[in-house]
């Protein structure tokens, strides 16, 4: 990569900069600093999760914020303006299953007074929410799935679609009456494979005012030639996405570890073995490629802020890209 | 159907206390009971966990249930085909633990040999709503059966417990159905037909059980065979032209009988459990009580009252009609002894 140019650095520095998705932290590193972000949004249950496993995992970073002074917990969007001024990294809570929800729609307020601000309806599978986006059948929400939707509507839930079925997803955002988003997807119509997202999730997105959080990720950010995926792919998935529906409804979800390592082996084995269909072909293609060249990690966050401006964005895109758009979202979402 | 030689009322009693009955689908057993009495009933599957319960809960039901059995000389818990011929032979009533839903079983499909280990050997695989299996018969959506589903009945049928698909949404039970390695059966539901309801079957549903070689255990509750008359208690007889309609449409050796009513006297418990479900699932019931004050109370055609406690009328209502003696015995519980000694097994 290039070095970075001072303006770039500057504005790296100064701006919001929000990782719509992240997951596994063992507390302060820094990479954090490195990718000048002020908030993640964690994943923090596994999938299959109950209530009390589920409960056990966010007290870890209970944890963690108590113990440092240079973490904190976001509960609103105002805690994340107050760290940046005060040069603190906020973890945002989050599921990527609603297992945790186990039967009970009231549980949904039970995980916004725990701190939990983002929940994903669903995770590849079926559940008893929504279908996954690994479902043939592609069906569309259950009535349970209706109800939860409605209570984090109600507490101020932000309501996540990423990994959801396209039915459901779009079924979804026709009875949410707040902004949802794609944590960390990227356009079909480039990269395809089953985690990606058609042009009408793109357009349904951002009519509810949401924003599409595009991801590094190398099997979806993968533009299916012979080429690894690289920053320019990741890039090319970002513009895409300003044609189609504008500037306002970008984001960044990096899917990568807030701690280098610490993503357990077991849970990843677990995964892997049903996950065929969406890192099978890239990995034939271009085995033992695990990074996408440019922004290999939440650490390539600064090359993508001097990549865009060398492109000849304008700083305030820039920013909304980064995370003003997502606090906007966000704060309609949250409520707060 | 060779209907000439009608049997008189006489030999049809005579034939009940003779036959192996079994109704295909009741629930809280909860020890002695004086509605189980095995000169009119052999065996039935009864539901021993609540629908909503999770793995935990279900256990500490059905831990409750073997206690309460254990205490009771006149019942005896059924783990093979064998059992039920052995408990007639006894004048025990045979006790077949069933489970109406899938979620205690979660996403973890190792709990289904650990349910067989407790003794259950019928699983539905929805109730009402969706799991992470299929979609139930309330649901708009119908999505048919997940990945997961047909690992789930891989599963059973390995392990060898029965798949019920009663409550199980159109689609979903259609593609169980196809997928099934072994035949799965209705338990307890009556063609859509004769009474519109959505716990009730398709032509479709009942053709490709029929076909499948599976099982339709036609149902007593009213609200499924009152014909859609609202406020009308409806009678045995509108029940028994459930049972001509399914065997004109795939024949006579796929038919049941099930009661869906409580093995239990304690009428306060029936009476909650009636209001509660009535209350949660309005889709169902509110048809049937939508002119009756009492949404608790008469849940059993006239003549079949007493739901599980007697089901003599029935076979009288079948002799009345012509049914031969062979046919008999297959519909009041030959058929389901078939069937469950198949799909068991043993």
């Amino acid at each position: 990569m290039s070095t970075i140019s001072e303006e770039a650095r500057a504005l790296h520095a100064d701006a919001i900069v929000i990782d719509g998705c992240s997951f596994f932290s063992q507390g302060w590193h820094e990479r954090l600093a490195i990718a000048g972000v002020t908030a993640l949004q964690m994943t923090v249950p596994w999938p299959g999760d109950d209530f009390r496993r589920a409960v056990r995992r966010y007290q870890h970073y209970y944890r963690l914020v108590n113990e440092d002074a240079r973490l904190g917990l976001v509960t609103s969007t105002e805690d994340i303006r107050q760290f940046k001024r005060e040069g603190r990294v906020g973890f945002i809570l989050g599921s990527q299953d609603a297992d945790i929800l186990e039967t009970d729609p009231g549980l949904v307020e039970v995980y916004h007074r725990l701190g939990v601000r983002v929940i994903q309806i669903s995770y590849n599978e079926r559940n008893l929410l929504a279908d996954g986006c690994l479902e043939p059948t592609n069906a569309g929400l259950s009535r349970f799935g209706k109800a939860v939707i409605r209570e984090m509507n109600r507490v101020g839930i932000q309501v996540d679609l990423s990994h959801v079925g396209e039915r459901s997803s779009l079924e979804a955002m026709d009875i949410s009456t707040k902004p949802c988003i794609f944590s960390h997807s990227n356009p079909k119509a480039r990269a395809d494979n089953p985690r990606n997202i058609t042009d009408e999730q793109i357009r349904r997105c951002a009519e509810t005012g949401g924003v599409i959080g595009l991801s590094p990720w190398p099997p979806i950010c993968w533009t299916g030639g012979p080429n690894p995926p690289s920053l320019d792919d990741l890039i090319g998935h970002i513009e895409y996405v300003v044609d189609l529906v504008g500037i306002d409804h970008v984001a960044i979800g990096t899917d990568s570890e807030a701690t280098p390592g610490a993503y357990p082996k077991e849970l990843r084995t677990s995964l892997g073995a049903t996950y065929g269909p969406v890192t099978g072909r890239f990995q034939e293609t271009h085995p033992g490629v695990r990074h996408t060249a440019g922004f290999e990690s939440m650490e390539g966050f600064p090359n993508l802020t001097a990549a865009l401006l060398e492109r000849g964005w304008r700083p305030e895109d820039v920013r909304k890209l980064l995370g003003e758009n997502l606090l906007r979202v966000y704060r309609e979402s949250w409520g707060a | 159907m060779n209907k000439t030689e009608t049997l008189s009322p006489e030999q049809a009693a005579r034939l009940h206390k003779d036959a192996i009955v079994i109704d295909g689908l009741s629930f809280y057993y909860d020890g002695p009971t004086p509605r189980l009495n095995p000169e009119l009933i052999t065996a039935t599957n009864v539901t021993v966990a609540e629908t909503y319960n999770d793995f935990g809960a279900a256990v500490e039901e059905i831990l409750t249930v073997r206690a309460a059995l254990a205490r009771d000389p006149g019942a005896r818990l059924v783990e093979r085909a064998a059992d039920i011929e052995q408990a007639k032979q006894d004048g025990v009533v045979g006790i077949i633990f069933g489970l109406q839903a899938s979620l205690p079983i979660g996403t973890d499909l190792s709990r289904i040999g650990k349910l067989y280990d407790l003794g259950v050997r019928i699983i539905q695989l929805t109730y009402n709503d969706r799991t992470w299996t299929g979609d139930g018969c309330l649901e708009p959506v119908d999505g048919g059966l997940s990945r997961f589903a047909r690992e789930f009945i891989e599963e059973l049928a390995r392990v060898g417990v029965a798949l019920d698909l009663s409550h199980v949404g159109r689609r979903t039970s259609l593609e169980a159905i196809a997928a099934s390695p072994k035949p799965p059966m209705f338990s307890h539901a009556n063609p859509a037909a004769l009474t519109d309801n959505p716990r009730n079957l398709t032509d479709e549903q009942i053709k490709a059980i029929g076909e499948r070689g599976g099982l339709i255990g036609c149902c007593t509750w009213a609200p499924l065979c009152y014909k859609n008359r609202a406020g009308v208690q409806p009678t045995v007889d509108d029940f028994l032209d459930h049972v001509d309609y399914v065997v004109d449409l795939i024949g006579i050796d796929h038919v049941g009988i099930a009661t869906d009513s409580a093995c239990t006297a304690n009428t306060a418990w029936v009476a909650q459990h009636s209001l509660e479900f009535n209350t949660a699932f309005p889709e169902i019931a509110s048809g049937y009580y939508a002119h009756f004050s009492d949404r608790t109370g008469i849940t059993q055609p006239v003549g079949v009252e007493g739901g599980i406690a007697d089901l003599s009328p029935i076979t009288q209502g079948l002799a009345r009609r012509g049914y031969r003696e062979e046919d008999i015995r297959k519909v009041i519980g030959g058929n389901f002894l078939r069937h469950l000694r198949e799909v068991w097994g043993s």
